[in-house]
């Protein structure tokens, strides 16, 4: 029984370092992507500082449609695509090539949302000193939503901590596919429970630092 | 005088979902070098899209605006941005950078302008100094009042030296007394700099205190223009009387009118008041020439551009041949207007 234990807490250490691995490795990943997605959308639309009618419609249209779909169903739905890119569908790379293609959509709309919220005054100052519209992007617009923005960031964290223990359903390894062998499969209620403490602590502390971050970077 | 800013019949017209919205209307006007110039109107009379065509935030529809002696239509993406660094604007919302403390807000047009990190510091320095705002370079905007905020976003607009600065509703977010030093920094920064101002406002009392000249707006066009003076003396329009009722309270309104007709049984007339004496003359004249008394009975004198300016209502009483005889006098030397009973 002694041995088992050592063995179960051994197994949850790699999952919780794989499932670390694969949040980090997609929040970083499709955290640029959905800045800079979210950004086109913003600077894009009619009345921005990128006013392009076409990608303006084409990126809409695009995030319109891989954002609704359930994420269990993508995972299967780009298969072949993920095989393409990672050269497998199974285990924790796949997953994460599959965690950043939703997650770069969602990120882009918050990212999006945020921007919406500043104060348009700002940037046409910006714009009266004659200031370009990459500098005013860099410069302006994301150091002045920059609090917003950081929730919106540590929201979607969560979201990708629920994704990478959905992956574990096929196969992506991590707290997921822990909780679903150890757990579930063997009816250990104990392992479940653990798994469940572990990821709760998980988005206790991405929320946290959020909070302080944002709070910082508001100044309030 | 060179003119630093030229409007020839410009015209800009928004296109809408439906039809289209005439924000300018074929506006021509001239901006000298060094005056302070006031746009007043209600807010849709387009004096905001016409300030906004002079640092080409919008472009003219038709028509061509000149500045510095170009047409703004010809410049490139490039020379437009060093037009900017030319011309200064503050906000009725200041629209400082929130995420920037004060000084960093005043430093971003000298980032922008390419200077070196030293000049960069004694510059914001001098300019928090000159705007009197010094011991706060390093707060934030969100721990600033409203007239602090306004200093800094004038500080920033000079940040680059432009010879022209736009004001948009710049006091309009300001109580009374905060607006007032805000308009004294700006007369500081026409009279020791040099900059040319151009003031857009819906507040008759800012273009009083501090306007050159004045153009007069309304549904898109310049109805009236001129030197503040004459134009507050002899008002042509409608629009302008309006707004000159909002800050010459000499003028009896109706209610007062029949306040005055039911107290002072004799003839009423309303005078204005000038700096060439004529109404001083009048008054005199009516005793001496005509036998007849004269009472004030409303009005005010004020100065207007260190001239005299004001209104009179007056009662004259005396035998009705005398009466009527100054009554002719009155109006033979002067625009008088009778109060009708």
């Amino acid at each position: 029984m002694k041995l088992e234990f050592d063995r179960l807490i051994a197994l949850l250490v790699t999952a919780l370092g794989q499932t670390l691995y694969m949040v980090a490795a997609t929040v970083v990943i499709a955290g640029l992507l959905g800045l800079v997605v979210g950004i086109l959308l913003f600077t894009t639309r009619r009345g921005g500082i990128l006013h392009n009618v076409w990608v303006y419609t084409v990126l809409n249209i695009v995030v319109n449609i891989v954002r609704p779909i359930p994420f269990i169903i993508l995972v299967f739905a780009i298969g072949p695509v993920t095989r393409a890119v990672v050269g497998t569908t199974l285990g924790v790379n796949a997953a994460v090539f599959v965690m950043c293609v939703a997650a770069t959509f969602g990120i882009s709309r918050i990212v999006e949302q945020n921007l919406v919220a500043t104060d348009p005054g700002v940037i046409e100052a910006a714009k009266a000193m004659g200031a370009g519209p990459l500098r005013i992007i860099w410069s302006v617009l994301i150091p002045e939503a920059l609090g917003p923005l950081i929730l919106g960031y540590t929201f979607v964290m969560v979201a990708i901590v629920d994704m990478s223990a959905m992956v574990g359903a096929i196969g992506g390894g991590g707290l997921g596919s822990f909780a679903l062998e150890y757990g579930y499969q063997r009816y250990d209620w104990t392992v479940t429970f653990v798994t469940v403490v572990v990821i709760i602590a998980i988005v206790q502390l991405a929320q946290l630092l959020g909070n302080a971050l944002s709070r910082k970077a508001l100044r309030r | 005088m060179t003119a630093v800013i030229n409007f020839d019949q410009v015209t800009k017209v928004f296109p809408q979902k439906r039809g289209a919205h005439v924000a300018l209307d074929g506006v021509s006007l001239e901006i000298q070098q060094g005056e302070i110039f006031g746009i007043i109107g209600y807010s849709g009379a387009g004096k905001s899209t016409l300030v906004r065509l002079i640092n080409r935030l919008e472009s003219a529809t038709t028509g061509t605006v000149s500045v510095f002696g170009r047409p703004v239509r010809e410049l490139s993406g490039r020379e437009t941005r060093a037009l900017r660094s030319r011309i200064g604007m503050i906000f009725q919302q200041f629209n400082l950078f929130e995420s920037r403390s004060v000084s960093s807000n005043v430093e971003y047009p000298l980032i922008l302008a390419g200077w070196d990190k030293k000049r960069r510091r004694e510059r914001v320095a001098e300019l928090l100094d000159f705007v009197g705002i010094a011991e706060k370079s390093r707060a934030y905007p969100s721990e600033l009042s409203g007239g602090q905020k306004q200093r800094v976003g004038i500080a920033r607009a000079l940040a680059t030296k432009p010879e022209i600065l736009l004001a948009d509703e710049a006091t309009s977010a300001l109580d009374p007394e905060t607006t007032s030093d805000v308009l004294r920094l700006l007369e500081r920064v026409n009279d020791e700099l040099g900059v040319t101002i151009v003031v857009i406002t819906h507040e008759m009392h800012v273009v009083r205190s501090i306007a050159d000249r004045v153009a007069v707006m309304d549904a898109g066009k310049i109805v009236e223009s001129g030197m503040v003076y004459d134009v507050f003396s002899s008002p042509k329009t409608e629009t302008t009387r309006r707004f000159l009722s909002t800050v010459l309270t000499d003028i009896p309104s109706d209610d007062v009118l029949e306040v005055l007709k039911t107290r002072y049984p004799g003839r009423l007339f309303i005078l204005p008041v000038r700096d060439n004496g004529e109404t001083s003359g009048l008054l005199s004249a009516a005793a001496k020439q005509f036998g007849v008394a004269v009472a004030v009975v409303f009005g005010g004198i004020t100065e207007l551009q260190g001239r005299p300016f004001g209104t009179l209502t007056i009662e004259v009483t005396g035998k009705t041949a005398d009466v009527e005889a100054f009554a002719d006098h009155l109006n033979v030397v002067a625009t008088v207007e009778e109060v009708v009973r």
